[in-house]
């Protein structure tokens, strides 16, 4: 378990409506810039990112090994600052090695309760389908309801606590798939992909001349406490009512898809209009349209539509070519 | 979670094939409706209201799907009530009446489209067809009518449309295990209510006896239950003495029955004579009949009713009546007979041939006529006179029929070119001859029997030959050189022909008229239209305008008054003709004219209003062509193929196109300046139509302005596809612009997303002096953003597209190319 290392400047005069979106475009701004800093040449990646962890949500990178998974998301957790803990995960390792345990203390006589990983603001779990289901689950209630139940007694976790989890999609040997029910728990699933030839010379210009053992010290640009009022914020991002029947369209042509046998669920609904919400904000829109919908929509079903399909990507292009983007004017809109 | 336990909602919607369904229904009503006649005003506006309505509320519903609609059990009873409340209300006041039955399926018929206008309900939907099943049935059985059938055909494809996609969302449904409720068994129910009533219905007509009461005061019927309806369809309460006559004819209708009966009331009278003068009292004469079966004849001995007024093919009848004093009065008729077949029609009834400057007479030669002859067609004793074949100019049958009610005279007022008759039973062609002036006749008879129905067969004459064969005066047998034949019945014709070219010493100066009417004309049958056209374009209908007494010419009289009755007209006519060298003679008859077509009948009434006087032209000998030099009067049809018709159009709009060349010139010139520029003219087109409505709010203007877009997007090809957002769609525009412009274009796009989507609207984002960047938007927008523009926009777009955001995020090739779906062009 780490901490960054500084604190933020509060720069943000933070207000609730969607008028302020302006307010916020400094810290965003530094946020984005950490992370591009940290992965050349991804920015729409890091849109994304973005876009989840401002929806509140949990975020699994699925990639193959050194496309910077690892790296992004400690550069997250460094730029979110508060409390970082990160876990390897492997099959040895058991639930509360995550969740903490009880210790019988000889002096007081008393049980002593040992935080584990989750009690942290930024959780990193490392390659998590190579822990065990059972490992695994003891995520489920913290991502869920970011809280642990050890021994009968339920510890709160932080408010602002989130999972950045990667995964190797390639070696499956002694990996252990997640379960749909917690894999519905993610917010999006992104790949990262190779970089470009001309990103690709700009790290090797970059990372020339420096040690071997060169560490990353950047400051944390934005505190636990203002990312949850930059949440709650784009929480009041307004979704008119034919952008909410759009998503629910989309939401039962994924259930009504025949090669899918597991649609979106409503939690994954809610989740995917938050997401959009994030997105527009991050656009600098105080409204979603059925752009930001569209765009979030493959990370976001990607990791909770389930079937026998080949490719993700032609599921949900086939999903959102079903159904018709709303052109017409509508009263009675939601904020 | 289970995918089971996923709700679906998400079916097909078959309210467009419910409300085709509904239309079908009420489509195949509506024919059977104007089949039973009427005006059609009174049963077509309220079911065209009905169903304008219904589509109103199925779009209005369209837009707002999930709403509540309290409307739902409302409107439908509202449509039925209103129905029934309209056919009341006329047949109160006594404007129009239609039968009980067909007012009971018109409110059917209205609540089924108003069922149909909540089709988006699958309550109403399934309501609303299976209604419209009952009502398609109802309306067929009481029909014969092809059009209804047809109309019930498409019934039966949509209909089975219908069930296909009902069925395949209940095969849906099936597996995918939709959760359902239950709460009241509405099948079960309405099951039950519907055997109670069935059962108590049973139980109350088994104790008060036989069905006819249980259906007492429902239903008019023949079958006596003392209430007649005038407005009954055919055989229900159609006078209660009527009966069809098929097999024992007890009363006179002008029905087909196979007894030749005669009633014994004087009421014929001969209209000509009224109007020409009454003929010489005949001695006593013995009428020729023809004898019936000995069984049937004392039934003649029996009373029978009359009913004069032929208001259909079999009348309705009754049996013989036992209350000697309750037989019904007779019922009237103005027709003088009805004629069954084409209109307008000229039926001609006399002819005559000498004219000297006042009066016309008859000579008494006819010319050569043909012999009639018996001919069995079909088993039917058809007496013909003149075949297809015996003139070029002549095409094909035409058949017909007349009803003679009370016309005395017992020549058939038959059609032009009359080529057949047939009166059922009458197998003697000796009872059928020519009068003097060439009228088909029944010869030894002093009129045909009231009631009788003579079937006709007349000849369809195209007059394209005798317009292309230039002067056939020439060739009529006619000409001065021909009376020295040597054949008496040449001669004979030829003599006739002669009398019908004299001109009265009188009319000298109509000479003069008629050659220059007709200078410019080749001559030919040119001329003589000629000078019908001129009489028909230049002078006028006056019943009123008559010729002084002392008068010499009446021909002269009428070239100088302008106006005249309809006999004057043709007397010109005759005189300018003869003048010219053209045979002509004057026909009396009647004028079978088309607004009195009585549609459920089939038939058209001739009263005595209807005498009339036209012209007859004698080309090739015998043969007589009638014309209609009167204006207000249709020229008899004449029959074209399909090609001189076209001709005959052609013709006509080229000379129309020569006297207004000026008008037409610049026309064409319009027509292929926007044909060539289709594109842009079409783009005006929409610009103008924007330029109209594009004000008002800011947000209508916005609105106002994508539709544009969207629409000349359409006209050039590039459409947006109804998954694709407006934003990456039209983002190459954007790009394509430069300077000002751009920055208009993009700032255009910002206020639609505002509009579209945002819960305050373009003016949250606009302070009160940015007021004017929206209309300056829209303009910039629609000014530069034509179609053809777009097109190059878009395809330029289409074949550079950028990678998407997501294949970048995709590594893997096979996504790569399948997802062309999202991209991070910001606008």
């Amino acid at each position: 378990m780490t901490q960054t290392s500084g604190q933020p400047s509060d720069i943000l005069h933070l207000s609730h409506g969607p008028e302020a979106v302006c307010e916020f475009q400094a810290t965003l701004d530094s946020l984005r810039a950490a992370l591009n800093s940290a992965l050349v040449g991804k920015s729409e990646v890091v849109e994304l990112v973005l876009a989840c962890i401002l929806a509140r949500g949990h975020l699994l990178f699925d990639d193959l090994p050194g496309l910077g998974k690892t790296t992004l998301a400690k550069a997250l957790a460094r730029a979110v600052g508060g409390v970082f803990a990160r876990v390897q995960c492997t099959p040895d390792l058991l639930p509360t090695d995550i969740t903490g345990f009880n210790v019988f203390n000889q002096k007081t006589r008393e049980f002593e309760f040992h935080e584990g990983p989750v009690f942290s603001d930024v959780l990193l779990a490392d390659e998590i389908n190579r822990a065990t289901p059972r490992t695994q689950s003891a995520l489920f209630e913290a991502m869920a309801e970011r809280q642990v139940t050890i021994d009968n007694r339920c510890h709160t976790l932080s408010d602002s606590f989130f999972v950045i989890a990667t995964q190797n999609p390639v070696e499956s040997h002694g990996a252990y798939p997640l379960p749909e029910a917690q894999l519905d728990r993610f917010s999006m699933k992104l790949r990262i992909g190779y970089p470009d030839r001309s990103s690709e010379l700009t790290m090797l210009a970059d990372r020339s001349g420096h040690g071997a053992n060169r560490r990353e010290t950047a400051d944390a640009v934005i505190s636990p406490a203002q990312l949850q009022r930059l949440q709650d914020h784009i929480a009041r991002v307004a979704v008119s009512r034919a952008v909410q029947e759009y998503l629910v369209d989309l939401a039962r042509a994924t259930r009504d898809h025949r090669e899918i046998t597991l649609g979106v669920s409503p939690r994954g609904l809610l989740i995917w209009q938050r997401v959009a919400q994030a997105r527009a904000h991050l656009r600098g829109r105080g409204f979603v349209t059925p752009d930001d919908v569209q765009e979030v929509a493959l990370p976001v079903l990607e990791v909770r539509l389930g079937g026998e399909f080949d490719s993700a990507a032609r599921i949900v292009g086939e999903i959102i070519r079903s159904v018709p983007v709303p052109d017409r004017r509508q009263r009675g809109t939601t904020l | 979670m289970t995918r089971n336990s996923a709700t679906r909602t998400a079916k097909p919607d078959h309210s467009p094939a419910t409300l085709v369904l509904a239309g079908l229904a009420a489509l195949t009503l509506q024919i059977v409706r104007s089949e039973a006649g009427g005006q059609a005003l009174w049963s077509v506006l309220p079911t065209l209201l009905a169903a304008s309505a219904t589509l109103g509320i199925w779009l209005a519903r369209n837009a707002a799907p999930h709403r509540w609609d309290p409307w739902v059990s409302r409107i439908p009873i509202a449509f039925g009530a209103s129905t029934l409340l309209l056919a009341g209300v006329l047949r109160a006041a006594g404007w129009y009446g239609e039968p009980i039955e067909l007012i009971m399926l018109a409110v059917f018929q209205n609540v089924v489209l108003g069922l149909a206008g909540f089709a988006r309900r699958e309550r109403c939907r399934r309501c609303a067809a299976l209604s419209s099943v009952f009502l398609v049935l109802f309306a067929t059985a009481m029909t014969s009518n092809r059009a209804a059938f047809v109309a019930a055909a498409c019934y039966a494809i949509a209909g089975l449309w219908w069930l296909m996609g009902g069925y395949w969302d209940r095969l849906q449904e099936t597996f995918a295990a939709a959760s359902s409720h239950r709460c009241v068994p509405a099948r079960t129910a309405a099951m039950l209510v519907t055997v109670l009533a069935a059962l108590s219905i049973a139980a109350i007509v088994g104790a008060t006896g036989t069905t006819t009461r249980a259906l007492n005061g429902f239903m008019p019927a023949s079958g006596g239950n003392r209430w007649n309806d005038p407005y009954a369809r055919s055989g229900v309460g159609d006078g209660d003495n009527l009966i069809a006559a098929r097999d024992e004819a007890l009363s006179f209708g002008p029905v087909e029955s196979e007894l030749f009966l005669e009633s014994q009331m004087p009421s014929l009278y001969d209209v000509a004579d009224d109007l020409y003068g009454a003929p010489q009292k005949a001695s006593r004469r013995h009428d020729r009949t023809i004898a019936i079966a000995a069984q049937k004849a004392g039934e003649e001995k029996q009373h029978t009713a009359q009913a004069s007024r032929s208001g259909r093919e079999f009348s309705a009848v009754r049996r013989r009546v036992r209350r000697g004093s309750e037989t019904p009065p007779d019922r009237t008729a103005p027709a003088l007979l009805y004629f069954v077949g084409r209109t307008p029609q000229h039926l001609a009834v006399e002819r005559h041939d000498v004219f000297d400057g006042r009066e016309w007479r008859q000579s008494g030669m006819p010319g050569r006529l043909p012999t009639p002859q018996l001919d069995l067609a079909a088993a039917k004793p058809w007496i013909r006179v003149r075949r297809e074949s015996a003139s070029p100019l002549f095409r094909d049958e035409d058949p017909g029929a007349l009803k003679i009610i009370n016309l005395r005279t017992n020549r058939v007022p038959a059609p032009p070119q009359l080529a057949a008759v047939h009166i059922d039973k009458l197998d003697r062609e000796d009872f059928f001859g020519w009068t003097d002036d060439g009228v088909f006749c029944m010869t030894d008879r002093e009129y045909i029997p009231q009631l009788t129905v003579i079937h006709l067969r007349s000849l369809n004459v195209n007059l394209e030959p005798l317009r292309a064969e230039g002067d056939f005066a020439d060739l009529i047998r006619g000409s001065p050189g021909m009376s020295g034949s040597a054949d008496p019945a040449l001669r004979r014709e030829a003599e006739a022909i002669a009398l019908c070219l004299r001109v009265p010493e009188a009319s000298a100066a109509v000479q003069e008229t008629a050659r220059r009417w007709t200078e410019d004309t080749p001559r030919g049958w040119l001329q003589v239209e000629a000078v019908v056209a001129r009489l028909r374009r230049e002078f006028s209908h006056d019943e009123s305008a008559v010729v002084p007494r002392d008068c010499p010419d009446a021909a002269t009289h009428f070239l100088h008054a302008g106006r005249g009755p309809d006999y004057l007209f043709a007397t010109t006519a005759a005189v300018l003709l003869r003048s010219l060298g053209y045979p002509a003679r004057l026909v009396s008859g009647f004028y079978a004219r088309p607004e009195r077509f009585d549609r459920s009948a089939g038939q058209t009434a001739v009263l005595k209003e209807d005498l009339h006087v036209w012209t007859e032209v004698a080309v090739g000998g015998s043969l007589w062509i009638p014309i209609e030099p009167t204006p207000g009067f249709e020229p008899p049809p004449e029959s074209m193929t399909w090609r001189q018709r076209m001709m005959h159009v052609a013709r006509a709009l080229m000379i129309y196109a020569a006297r207004h060349r000026l008008a037409f010139l610049a026309a064409g010139l319009a027509i292929a300046a926007i044909v060539w520029q289709r594109q842009r003219s079409s783009d005006l087109a929409l610009w103008s139509c924007w330029w109209i409505v594009c004000r008002g709010s800011l947000e209508h203007r916005v609105i106002w302005t994508l539709r544009l877009l969207e629409w000349r997007a359409r006209l050039a090809g590039r459409a947006r596809p109804a998954h694709i957002t407006l934003e990456r769609w039209y983002a190459p525009l954007i790009a394509a612009e430069i300077g000002a412009g751009r920055s208009a274009v993009r700032d255009f796009f910002d206020f639609v997303a505002q509009t579209l989507y945002s819960p305050r609207g373009v003016r949250h984002s606009c302070s009160p002096t940015d007021d004017r960047s929206v209309p300056r938007a829209c303009r910039t927008v629609a000014d530069c953003c034509s179609a053809a523009r777009l097109r190059n926009t878009l395809r330029d777009h289409a074949a550079s597209s950028p990678p998407s955001l997501v294949q970048s995020l995709n590594c893997r090739p096979s996504m790569e190319s399948k997802f062309n779906l999202v991209q991070g062009n910001a606008i």
